[in-house]
């Protein structure tokens, strides 16, 4: 049996939606790249987004693969919510890039401030991304 | 007979998650430029509702980095 191997990260970024392309039923476009979140009143929190779509360029993996997104808190540390685990199979070749989407909806930050948008395989955080809520 | 013509997908989501085989391109645009442009043979999307509770949350801090 072939061992799994744990991917790179090629990219990692936060939008609001992939949705299909007019253009093609194999494009897919990402809507509204997340780097700052705007409560609608402001000083008003927890901030509620009805989703976020977490996308992760993946290469080198072998075997089975095994992640999920975990948002945390930069100023207490703490988890404030997260995807379930999910499991896939990487293509045979290594080399090829895998494109991970997590959509998670319902998503509140209880306050301001710094949150690590983290990817987690086989219990390893492989990477990271920031947003700012302010 | 069954009726060979798919219900119609209401979804506010779109179409089913989980794997997609078949050439994929994800485009990322701003303002309409296009800054990414990602080309790939498979593409899998997964569509939760976030995880929230305390006790299920306390689960995913275990694993060191």
């Amino acid at each position: 049996m072939a061992a799994n191997i744990d991917p790179i990260v090629r990219h990692m970024f936060v939008c609001d939606d992939l949705v299909r392309s007019s253009r093609s039923p194999d494009q897919w476009d990402a809507l509204g790249v997340v780097n700052y979140i705007r409560p609608a009143v402001p000083g008003r929190y927890p901030v509620r987004l009805r989703q976020i779509a977490v996308v992760v360029q993946l290469a080198g993996g072998r075997g089975v693969g095994q992640g999920y997104i975990l948002v945390v808190s930069a100023d207490t540390e703490d988890p404030v919510f997260a995807s379930p685990v999910h499991t896939w199979n990487y293509p045979p070749d290594p080399l090829r890039v895998l494109p991970v989407v997590f959509r998670i909806r319902e998503c509140s930050f209880p306050r301001s401030g710094l949150y690590w948008v983290q990817f987690w395989h086989r219990d390893r955080k492989l990477a990271e991304y920031t947003v700012q809520v302010e | 007979m069954a009726d060979p013509t798919p219900a119609p997908d209401h979804r506010p989501n779109g179409p089913p998650t989980g794997p997609r085989p078949g050439r994929v391109e994800i485009t990322v645009s701003q303002d309409g430029k296009v800054l990414h442009q990602f080309r790939a043979d498979e593409f899998l999307m997964f569509d939760d509702e976030a995880v929230t509770d305390p006790a299920e949350l306390a689960k995913f801090r275990q694993p060191p980095s």
